[in-house]
């Protein structure tokens, strides 16, 4: 008998000690079991090659998730070989077409290429870009939470540790069964804001939406120039209207970096060339954990940064000055004090917020959202740069909301897309203040089928001025300033229609009906 | 119990270093593909539900929560298993999710004969089982998933699980013991 009918067989004994009499009996059955379980051969070529993909995908995203990546696979799928065969061959394409074509397809890099981050803006028609309200809310991703096997759903983002907001979210509003799981000795939180700043005066009537324009012809003209090189196992120039999805250029040295250039996304990264970066190769050598004196000073780390980016002559026009992020910081428990228990991340963030005519942009967190710089504690050196992109806009005009104690009423809801629990009896309160807002662009992402827009909308951030009863780690609640996104995109979280039914919402606010009702 | 290395692997990603989620592909991979697989009996299938598998966890590893008593296995199966029942849901609409196995029997043309004799002596074991005790038995014996990792998965204690088991192998066990019962009358 094997172990593992042996480790079977021990624990049916301890549910049930009678079983014992009967033990050849089950080693028979189980034997049966583990003999008729099927032989599943796994192609190796599959997982070569999903293993690629994700790879690819990993590069692109690199930051929380923003866009359905399953609406992509099937076309993935068959882009994927012409992207390896991009990636590795860019060099050589670079060198052969400025050694052999440059001259007699008058070709250069200089005349192909416009990839860079220069701010451009075209006025667009009035509400060009249809409904602001992403349609992920309205279902038109084909999965929930749930399905995704979020048993912890992704709704605490006040990372209060999963709490309530009081008004609008009532104890009237469910979440889907399955999504919230069972926690012994969880205790609710009930996040109370309140707000204690100015009167506000939103007299403007409408809003200027900016809308990113990703792709430009960078693919393709680069392309052109793939054509003209015989590769081999596959030509290029034997498939037609093609371009280059994305290029990878990696640095063959030790501590070496990775370049990524995302044609379809208009974005560029920098990450570590990540076998180059290991000192530890398996076997007894173990990473040993970072220690309270590892940790760099906020000024030594915005110095890396600047002078990295200096180096490698980044064009930061469009970024502020950089803003040591606290966000991956902040589980660190530095007040115990306990050396054993300290945990320090391996790589700091950094982030340059972007500028667009003066108004920083924010993420739907209410943090500065821009140009991504993560600092590697270990190295003492720049891992990697993230979000680095095109910036080409069109731009459209939307009703604004225009009432401000609508928009008041919704910072004291916690803001847009702001969600937690339930409420219940024995929640604990925190109190939350906000003061006088001031205006800022937040980027938000809108779901159109197989598109994800990367769009701008002028927003009010009220800052959190004073915290009662607990830490809470946004420093900005976030009202939007269009008024489509106000009235269609309120909840984050598929409610279940009988529960979406039930919903009083506040004035000026009106729930959307779900998809195909 | 999570391995220190797979937190380690974790918070990179969560940190946005995704590159390193490859080190998880490379060690689910194959258990995920074995899962995936005993509920579709058919290659093709199996990889592309195998492949929104992972896409689905490398978009929302973020979400994941470290510390949560849901261990990154459990996280990663419970994905697998509801696109596993999302795919039937869309096949088949009024299928029941829990007779996936039976479903798979019914379905796949592109099954060889050897696997076909192999799935009828198993089904003679399986079909004696409620759905819920066909699952758990699956899971723990083919997928030799732990308790824990099964409870994550049904969304039971793991002590339900346990005796959903137990109850189960000692069912089959009576109707082994009538068989032979019957076969050593016979042959006295």
């Amino acid at each position: 008998m094997n172990d593992k009918i042996r480790i079977i067989l021990d624990d049916l004994y301890a549910q049930d000690s009678s079983l014992r009499q009967h033990e050849e009996t089950l080693i028979q059955l189980i034997n049966d079991f583990l003999a008729t379980k099927p032989d599943v051969q796994i192609d190796e070529q599959f997982i070569h090659q999903l293993r690629q993909t994700l790879l690819a995908k990993a590069q692109e995203l690199g930051h929380p998730p923003k866009k359905d990546l399953l609406t992509m696979i099937n076309r993935y799928r068959i882009s994927n070989k012409l992207i390896y065969i991009a990636s590795g061959t860019f060099v050589l394409a670079l060198l052969v077409s400025s050694l052999k074509y440059g001259g007699e397809n008058s070709l250069t890099l200089d005349q192909a290429l416009n990839f860079d981050n220069q701010l451009k803006i075209e006025k667009a028609e009035h509400q060009a870009f249809g409904s602001l309200a992403t349609q992920a809310n309205l279902a038109t991703t084909n999965y929930t939470s749930q399905e995704l096997g979020l048993a912890s759903a992704p709704v605490a983002d006040g990372r209060g540790g999963g709490g309530t907001a009081t008004k609008v979210i009532s104890s009237e509003i469910m979440i889907e069964p399955g999504m919230m799981p069972p926690i012994d000795n969880w205790q609710p939180t009930e996040y109370q804001f309140i707000y204690k700043g100015e009167p506000i005066d939103p007299t403007d009537t409408e809003i200027t939406v900016l809308k990113r324009i990703k792709i430009n012809s960078s693919g393709s003209k680069l392309a052109q120039v793939l054509n003209k090189i015989t590769f081999g196992l596959i030509e290029p120039k034997n498939f037609t209207n093609t371009s280059v999805d994305n290029v990878t250029i990696s640095e063959n040295k030790s501590l070496g970096y990775s370049v990524n250039y995302n044609f379809t996304e208009g974005a560029a990264s920098i990450s570590e060339n990540y076998p180059k970066w290991q000192r530890c190769g398996g076997g007894d050598c173990q990473y040993q954990p970072l220690s309270p004196d590892d940790m760099l000073s906020d000024a030594v780390l915005i110095k890396l940064a600047d002078e990295f980016l200096a180096q490698y002559k980044i064009n930061m026009t469009n970024y502020g000055s950089a803003i040591v992020s606290k966000t991956n910081q902040r589980d660190m428990p530095v007040a115990s004090g306990a050396p054993s228990e300290y945990y320090l991340p391996e790589n700091i963030t950094l982030v340059y917020p972007l500028k667009i005519d003066g108004q920083i942009v924010y993420n739907e967190n209410g943090d500065p959202d821009g140009l991504q710089v993560n600092i590697n504690l270990r190295e003492k050196k720049v891992a990697s740069v993230w979000n680095l992109n095109t910036q080409n806009y069109q731009a459209s005009s939307y009703p604004a909301q225009d009432s401000a104690e609508s928009i008041i009423q919704l910072a004291e809801q916690g803001g847009w897309r702001n969600y937690h629990y339930p409420a219940a009896p024995e929640s604990k309160i925190v109190t939350i203040e906000l003061g006088t807002p001031i205006k800022g662009l937040v980027r938000i992402w809108n779901y159109q089928g197989l598109v994800s827009d990367e769009l701008l909308v002028p927003a009010y951030l009220f800052p959190i001025t004073k915290v009662t009863g607990e830490d809470y780690y946004r420093t900005n609640v976030i009202v939007p300033l269009a008024k489509d996104l106000l009235i269609n995109d309120v909840y984050p979280i598929p409610l279940l229609e009988k529960t979406r039914s039930s919903i009083t919402p506040p004035a000026d606010i009106q729930i959307a009906p779900q998809p195909n009702q | 119990m999570m391995k220190p290395d797979e937190a380690q692997i974790i918070i990179a990603c969560q940190q946005g270093d995704l590159t390193k989620f490859a080190q998880l592909y490379d060690q689910y991979i194959k258990k995920i593909y074995n899962f995936v697989y005993y509920k579709t009996n058919h290659p093709q299938t199996a990889e592309d539900l195998v492949s929104q598998t992972f896409i689905k966890a490398l978009e929302n590893i973020t979400k994941f929560k470290l510390g949560s008593q849901s261990s990154f296995s459990a996280w990663l199966y419970r994905i697998a298993q509801n696109t596993v029942i999302d795919y039937y849901r869309t096949k088949k609409a009024d299928a029941n999710i829990n007779d996936y196995y039976d479903l798979a029997s019914t379905e796949d043309t592109q099954l060889n004969a050897i696997t076909s004799e192999q799935k009828a002596k198993v089904q003679t074991y399986l079909q004696k089982l409620n759905p819920e005790q066909r699952q758990i038995v699956i899971m723990r014996l083919w997928d030799e998933l732990s308790y824990q990792e099964i409870a994550s998965l049904t969304q039971k204690s793991e002590a339900s699980c346990r005796m959903t088991f137990c109850r189960a192998i000692g069912q089959l066990k009576k109707e082994l013991l009538i068989i032979i019962a019957f076969i050593t009358l016979l042959i006295k």
